[in-house]
This record gives structure tokens, sequence and C-alpha cells, in this order.
């Protein structure tokens, strides 16, 4: 009986293997071969970088006008997850500990919907308020500092990324805590430790595996990222991203080179990160070996106890309410900085006028002209079709490996892993690698490829909801349906299923959004012409933001939430144990 | 009820467990167990955690597969018969109530696996929640029934089947004191009125002791007593389930004479007395051990007289625990060994007659007493 599991075990997990090894494995292996192959013949148009046409890939890739590029992206990496970090985790803290039990709900969903929507519509927003017409640029003008341009700077794009990550430095963090005991806050209270104390030494280490998957998730994000810096800047500020977009989709495409980097890209960031990741590691061994030597000398020369009578859990509580002031006020301003960029955008999608550095006055006649907009129309089909193609995709493939992941078989570590690999590697190699499969075969580019394209990373979500979900099933509801007579299949249909479908629908409306919401991918791999909203979004955004975009944008934006509302709605309904 | 001889026809038997071995992972957890259950007993498997009882009736559940030896019941040998088709039923010890269903489907579940036609199941229903006393819950949804309830929700689940053994992994171990014993004496009723066999987990010898017929005390998945309850509590069988039963004042003394089965023994503590002993405990100079329950030592303040009929040693008296119905003394022989003394607190002042680090006697009838 036991080998019969195993081996149910696998054929669950093959799916996923079939998907993610075909569409990613095998493209990152194609990839290596690509990218020592001659590069195409008409190369003369400039590349960014001049360097000599004789370099192997390889040598130009790591050339030194390539090192300074990474060691930019290094530091937009190190930059972010910083300050994602120094924000994010008061954040955390304050709705998993300090929030009433009540609002704990409602501060993550609030913190998690600007996730739900598109990056591309967020980094319009910011473009909007850093740029020409935006409000900034306004006020200046009124108070007669003139304009106000602050879009091509490294600032505005730190901002967008702190902004676009955010979310997942905090629910990461967020989950830590909530397993949190809060009664070991009490021992060490009672053991004597002050509040700072007893963060430091049991509240810190115990979440440490949150923060470092955030500061991983973030890290990975940033260094790689692509779409914010072109957005913002353009070529002004190149990063590591842009840099391999110019040799795919640039003008003068030169794919094994553009290959050779994506690899050195991908080996750069995953191996920085380890290098950051030990830094870190050494650093705060030092500090805590200096602190210690420091508090032992201050703790000899001060009296163990102070006032008789202070009991040492009201010490703990008074500590927690004197940071309570600090962490609700740092929330708020968090959530305002989340907020306000969207509710700008929706403000200036009524300007009345054609260009957003004027403002005319209300007018809703961008929304009426969106709905009519044949290219819109289009974009929206588009968009819907292939998010409910690979939605299906990902909840069938997804839920098989998720079950499968909850029991022993051979293989499993492996199937773990291959889980987070979309997620690991930067988005744009993973643009790069799918585009690299796709056109490989002649029904790659089109929309049916393109649903197998967003099904690859949003099989992931759904597999990792559904494992969490089984990982607190109760085993021996299953023992007792095959005690009362039901097989296999029967104890699967009655007791199992019903009980991960919340889990199932959850994942299942991740993946709806995530591919709703994406760019990158749908830019690579889409056929010629075929837009889809984000698409739509960015190419009209690159040249400038206006009312007329950001009317199509709010109207997505309302979408998304309504659908990511519904699920959560529909997952509230059920009570199970 | 059949007799306690072996002379018992083979279809007698509810359950046969035969030479049954489980290992997991290096660890033996059943070792080589064989045991008959009677039709129609009330069956249980007594002893620590970690003894393999659990892993034995999830045996003869069918949730686990023998490594070696084979499982029967009622004639059929069900040893490579897969859990949802013997005839069988369980009752989970933290009850398994599907929480996606409300009580009637919950006890629903099984009968469309026999054959039961629709009409009637509610019907079926309708009885079982009858014979636990839940009528009229049908509606009712795991989550807003008590801890008392589940339980009776999931004997309803399993007795609707009708199944020939039932099987009861620790049923009463996550309810309050005052529940556990009405639950008791319920289950023991229940029983007798199916006249089906039970076999019931428990580490509770008090339990064990009032509901069942037989009981076997295992220990690192062996059997060390097969036994009716009432017998492993007054004369185990080894020291193991005389410490487990309670009865762990251990006593040794020399043999001094023998006569036939019954040997004169003496102990430095200044006691003589008779008892009956094994084959490799009878020559002189071997050294004996016995134990005598607590509640069958008589403290007394002074040294009685001698006589036949009780053997008596001086103790020194080392800590008195008052516990409303009785008293329990802690005493030291002067040969060392310890012994705990229970004394029901049935007169006014007798508690008061005897003072800690204070000296008295303990007198036992030497047919109370049991070798191990």
């Amino acid at each position: 009986m036991i080998t019969r599991d195993r081996t149910t075990s696998i054929f669950q997990a093959l799916p996923l293997w079939a998907l993610l090894g075909t569409l990613l494995l095998l493209p990152v292996g194609t990839l290596v071969r690509e990218s020592f192959r001659a590069p195409p013949e008409d190369d003369e148009a400039a590349d960014l970088v001049v360097y000599d046409r004789a370099m192997t890939h390889y040598q130009a890739a790591v050339a030194p006008d390539a090192m300074k590029v990474y060691w930019r992206s290094c530091w937009v990496g190190v930059l972010t997850t910083a300050l994602t970090l120094a924000v994010g985790y008061p954040v955390a803290y304050f709705i998993a500990i300090v929030a009433k039990p009540r609002w704990r709900n409602l501060l993550l969903i609030a913190v998690a919907i600007p996730f739900w929507t598109s990056l591309v519509i967020r980094t319009s927003a910011w473009k909007l308020i850093l740029g020409t017409g935006g409000p900034i640029d306004l006020l200046s003008r009124a108070l007669g500092g003139g304009a106000f341009d602050g879009t091509a700077t490294p600032t505005a794009v730190i901002i967008s990324l702190v902004y676009c990550e955010l979310p997942f430095m905090v629910l990461p963090i967020y989950a830590s805590l909530e397993k949190l005991d809060r009664t070991l806050l009490s021992a060490a209270a009672d053991l004597g430790a002050s509040p700072g104390r007893a963060f430091w030494r049991v509240t810190w280490p115990l979440t440490r595996p949150g923060v470092l998957a955030g500061c991983a998730i973030v890290y990975i994000g940033s260094a790689g990222q692509y779409v914010i810096a072109e957005l913002m800047g353009g070529n002004k500020f190149p990063l590591a991203g842009s840099w391999i977009n110019t040799y795919f989709l640039g003008e003068a495409p030169n794919r094994p080179r553009g290959a050779a980097v994506a690899l050195v890209v991908m080996a750069g960031v995953l191996g920085s990160m380890v290098a950051l990741g030990l830094l870190a590691y050494a650093i705060g061994h030092a500090i805590r070996a200096v602190a210690s030597v420091v508090g032992e000398a201050v703790s000899r020369s001060r009296a163990r106890y102070t006032a008789a009578d202070t009991p040492a859990g009201d010490v703990a509580i008074m500590g927690i309410l004197k940071r309570l002031a600090g962490l609700k006020t740092m929330t708020w301003l968090v959530m305002l900085f989340l907020y306000v960029p969207i509710l700008v955008l929706v403000v200036f999608s009524f300007n009345d006028g054609r260009s957003q550095a004027v403002w005319r006055g209300m007018s809703g006649k961008w929304y009426a002209a969106a709905v009519q907009n044949a290219d819109v129309a289009r974009a929206v089909k588009h968009t819907l079709t292939v998010a409910a193609g690979s939605t299906l995709v990902s909840a069938v493939v997804g839920t098989l490996a998720g079950l499968a992941l909850a029991k022993r078989f051979p293989g499993r570590k492996a199937t773990a892993g291959l889980i987070y690999v979309p997620v690991v590697i930067p988005e744009i190699v993973l643009a790069v690698a799918l585009l690299t499969a796709l056109s490989a075969v002649p029904w790659g580019q089109t929309a049916g490829g393109l649903v197998l394209a967003h099904a690859t990373f949003c099989t992931s979500y759904v597999a990792l909801v559904v494992r969490a979900r089984l990982a607190g099933f109760d085993r021996t509801l299953e023992e007792a349906a095959r005690d009362l007579g039901a097989g296999k299949l029967a104890t699967f249909w009655r007791v199992k299923f019903p009980l991960i479908l919340p889990g199932i629908l959850a994942g299942a409306i991740l993946a709806l959004t995530v591919s709703v919401d994406d760019y990158l991918v749908t830019a690579y791999v889409r056929p010629v012409g075929f837009d889809t909203l984000p698409t739509y979004i960015f190419s009209k955004v690159k040249g400038g933001v206006t009312p007329e975009v950001n009317a199509v944008s709010t109207l997505m934006l309302v979408a998304t939430i309504a659908i990511v509302l519904a699920g959560a709605w529909v997952g509230r309904g059920r009570r199970t144990s | 009820m059949a007799g306690d001889g072996d002379d018992i026809p083979r279809s007698e038997f509810g359950v046969r467990v035969l030479g049954v071995r489980k290992r997991f992972k290096g660890v033996t957890a059943v070792d080589g167990v064989s045991v008959d259950i009677r039709r129609g007993e009330f069956f249980s498997l007594l002893g620590p955690s970690g003894c393999g009882k659990t892993t034995l009736l999830r045996i003869i559940a069918g949730l686990e597969t023998a490594d070696e030896g084979a499982i029967v019941v009622e004639d059929r040998d069900v040893t490579h018969v897969p859990a949802h088709r013997r005839p069988v039923n369980m009752v989970f010890q933290q009850y398994a109530l599907f929480p996606h269903l409300s009580v009637g489907k919950n006890v629903a579940f099984g009968l469309r696996y026999c054959g039961v036609p629709r009409r009637e199941r509610a019907a079926r229903v309708a009885r079982a929640l009858e014979m636990v006393q839940l009528s009229g819950l049908e509606g009712r949804h795991p989550d807003a029934l008590s801890g008392g309830q589940r339980q009776r929700v999931a004997l309803a689940r399993a007795l609707v089947l009708e199944p020939r053994v039932l099987l009861l992994d620790e049923p009463l171990a996550a309810l309050d004191q005052k529940l556990r014993k009405e639950m008791q004496v319920e289950l023991k009723h229940l029983q007798r009125r199916l006249g089906i066999t039970f076999v019931l987990v428990t580490h509770d010898q008090e339990e064990a002791l009032t509901m069942s017929d037989r009981v076997a005390v295992m220990n690192a998945g062996r059997i060390e007593q097969l036994d009716t309850a009432r017998r492993a509590f007054e004369r185990p069988a080894t020291a193991f389930v005389a410490d487990f039963m309670g009865a762990g004042n251990f006593l040794t003394a020399r043999v001094v004479q023998r006569d036939g089965a019954i040997v004169m023994v003496a102990s430095p503590a200044g006691y003589e007395t008779v008892l009956l002993a094994g084959e490799d405990v009878r020559t002189p100079g071997a050294a004996v051990r016995f134990v005598v329950r607590p509640e069958r030592l008589r403290l007394v303040p002074t040294e009685p007289p001698a006589s036949a009929a009780r053997a008596c040693m001086e103790v020194t008296v080392e800590e008195r625990l008052y516990q409303g119905v009785a008293t329990t003394w802690t005493v030291r022989n002067t040969a060392g060994e310890r012994l705990t003394v229970y004394d029901p607190n049935d007169d006014a002042q007798a508690a008061e007659e005897f003072v800690v680090m204070g000296k008295a006697w303990v007198c036992w009838d030497p047919r109370d007493a049991v070798v191990v």
C-alpha cells in the first residue's frame, strides 16, 4: 500500500515536470548553447556599449563596461532591499503583533492590493507623480519654482522599486511573525529581558526565515529589474535587465550575446545574493559579539533590579505600548505611501485636457473613450483569454503538484525545488528562456504558446498555496473515510477535495491576477501585434503618462481589485477546522 | 459468555492476532504478538505510550500492514484485505469527524458502501444517533458540538455500519474526568447490548478495569500479561505489570524452607512469611521478589502480636499525603525498601496516630503477596 501511494505521487508530480522542464529547464540549457553561437551577420547597428566585435560573447558579458552595469544593478538591489526591510519589518510587526486581530485581515489585504495591480500601472503612477504635469511639478510651478521632472533619476527608480517590492517583504515577515508564540515574549520578560532585548534575542531570530525569504525575493526582483527602469528613465540609467532586453527586443538583436549576458546576470544575481547574505551574517555575528561585551560591562555597573515591584509582565506591556505609538504612525505612513500614487493616478484620469502637463478640470471623457477604443477592447479580450487559459492549466498542474508534495516520494525534494525556479530567476531571464523555448516550435509564438508561458510561472503560486493548505490537513480524516468503507478515489473526492477546494480557488485567483498583470513575459513571447492590457499600457506610458492611459489603468485596477475581493469573500464563506 | 479455558471452538473468536510483527525504521513497534479475542468480548490493550498498542490496533483496522503475521476476523483472514473492505470499524482518538459535513452526513458516510438503499439511510442514521443519545442532531456541524458529543457522533458513525468488531483508540482521552467516568459506564452497557466484540486501546488502567472483560498489558511491543482485568490488577505476572497497575511495592526476601510450591521466606527487615513461588525461586537461599498492593498494607502504631495470619515489619514513616478519600503514606523498612500504604480515611482519628519520621508497623495478609 505504501508503494502505491508513492507511485501516485510521482504521477501527480509529472505534469509539473513536463511543463517546467520543457519551458524552463530545457530553454535555460538552450540558452547556454545559444550563447556560444556566432552573432547574426548584420550587427553593425551600434550596441549600447561599444566593444570589440571579435570578443566572444562571454568576454563581452564580463567586459569592464558590463561590470559597471552589473555593479549598478547590485547597488540598486541592495538599496531596495535595505529600504524595504527597514520599512517593511515594522509594518509587518504592527499588523502581526500590535494591531487588534479584527483589523489584521483588513490590513493585510490593504498591503497586498497594490501587489495585485500591474507593475506597469504602479510605475506609471510614480512617473505621473514625479514627472511633468504631476502634482509635484504643478506645485513647484504654482509656487514659482519652475518645472520639475524627477523621472529619469536613480532616486525615481529606487522609489518605484521600493513601492513595488514592499508587499513581497511585508508578507513573508508577517507570516513568520504570525507563527510566533506570544508566550515566549512573556517568558523573556519574566526572565529579565527588556522589550528591546526580548526583540533581539527572541523575536528577531525566530522571524529570520521570513526576513531571509523577503530579502531574497526583493533582491532578485530589484537587481534583475528592467521594466521600471525602462519606463522611468529609458536609456539614461541602464541596468542589467534593460541591457539584456536590448539584445533581444532592441533595434539590433543579438541573441547569442544576449543569451550569454542573461546567463551571466542570472548567475551574478544569485551569486551576489549569496555573497551578500554571508556578509550580512558575518556582520551580524560581529555586532552580536561586540554588543554582548558592551552589554556585560554595562549591566555589571548597574543594579539588577531597579524599582522593587514592577512585575515583569507590566514592563513588557509598557514597552510595547510605547512602541505602539511609533509603529502605528509608521504603518499609516506606509499605507499612505502605498495608496496615494494610485489615488493620484485615478484623480488625474479625470483631467479634461489632452496633455498631462496641463490640468484643465474634471472630465470623464477619457473613460468613455477608453471603453469605445477598439485597441483597448481587443487588449482586454486577449488579456482575459490568456488569463483564463493559464489559470486553468496552472490550477490543474499546481494542485497535482501540491498534492504530490504532501507525501514522501522519490524526487520530492527536487520537485519542491522546481516550484521555486520561476520565482527565483530574474524575470527577464525567465522571459528570455520562454522566448527561446517557444520560438523553437512553430506553434510557439501564438496565443496558445502565451498561455503555456503564463502557466509556467503561475503554476508555482497554485502549488505553493495548495501545499500550504495541505500542511495542516488532518490525515486521520482520510483514514476514517477508508475505515468507513470508501476506496481511494471516493476518499479523495468526498473528503480531501472539498477540504482543499478553498485553497485551490485561492491559488487560482492568485494565478489569475498574476497572469492578468504580467508585462515582461507577454512582451517577449506574444505574436506580433497581439496586445494585452499591460503591453498596451506600457507602449502608451513610455512616451508619457496621459489621462487616457490613466483611465484605462484605473479601469484595470478596479477590475483586479474586484476579482481579489470576490476571491477573498468566497474563501471566507466556508469554515473548515 | 465463554469461559476461561482453552477448549473453545475456533469460531468463537472475534479477532485473532497471529504472530504479528511491525517495524518502523529500525524500531520494533509490535514484536511477535499473538492474542485471541473472543467474540462478544470487551477486550483492552493496556500499556504506556510507545508500547505498541495503538500500532496493533491500526494493524487490525487495516490502516497499517504488518511485516509478519496474520489477522483473522471471525474466521476470515483479513491480513491482505484493505481497510475499506474489512468488517471492522474504528473510533479515532481525535474523532476524525469530517468538518465539511453535518452530523447526519458524517454518520451516513459509510452507508453507501454497505449497499444500504438511499431511502433507508436516514432511518439507520436516526437509530444510530438514538443509540448514543444524540437524537435530532443530524443538522448540526461538528464545530458546534462539545467534545463529548463529538465522541458520540464518532461512535454512531462506526456503529451504524454494524461492524463485527469495533476498535476504539483511546476514545475517552480528550474528555474531562467526570464525563470520562460516565462514558466508561455507557460504553460498557452499549457493548453488552450490542453483543459485538470491542477492542479498546488505553493507557489508563482504571478505564481498562471498569470496562473490560479481559486485558492485555503491553510493554515494548510485547504482551506481558493476558488475563481478566481483575487478575491483572490483583495478581500481576511481572514487575512491569505490577508497577504499571500501581502495585509497585517491591519487597525482596530469601527462601528459608520449601514445601512444594510454597516457600517460607525471611527478610532482614524483620518479617517471615509464606509465598506461592514459581519454579525458579524455590531453592533455599534464593532471593524472591514480591509485591503487595498499597491498599492491602495496614499501618499500625505499635508492634502487633505475632500471628500466622499476617506478616509484619517495622518501618519509619517518611511522608504523608492527605488526599481526601484516603491518606497515602510513604514508609521505609529497616532493609531500606520504600513502600506506599494507601489508607482510606474511614475513621476520624486514625491518621493522627502516626508521625512523620516516627516509627510504625506495617502488616499484610500473606495471601495478598504476589511473586513477580
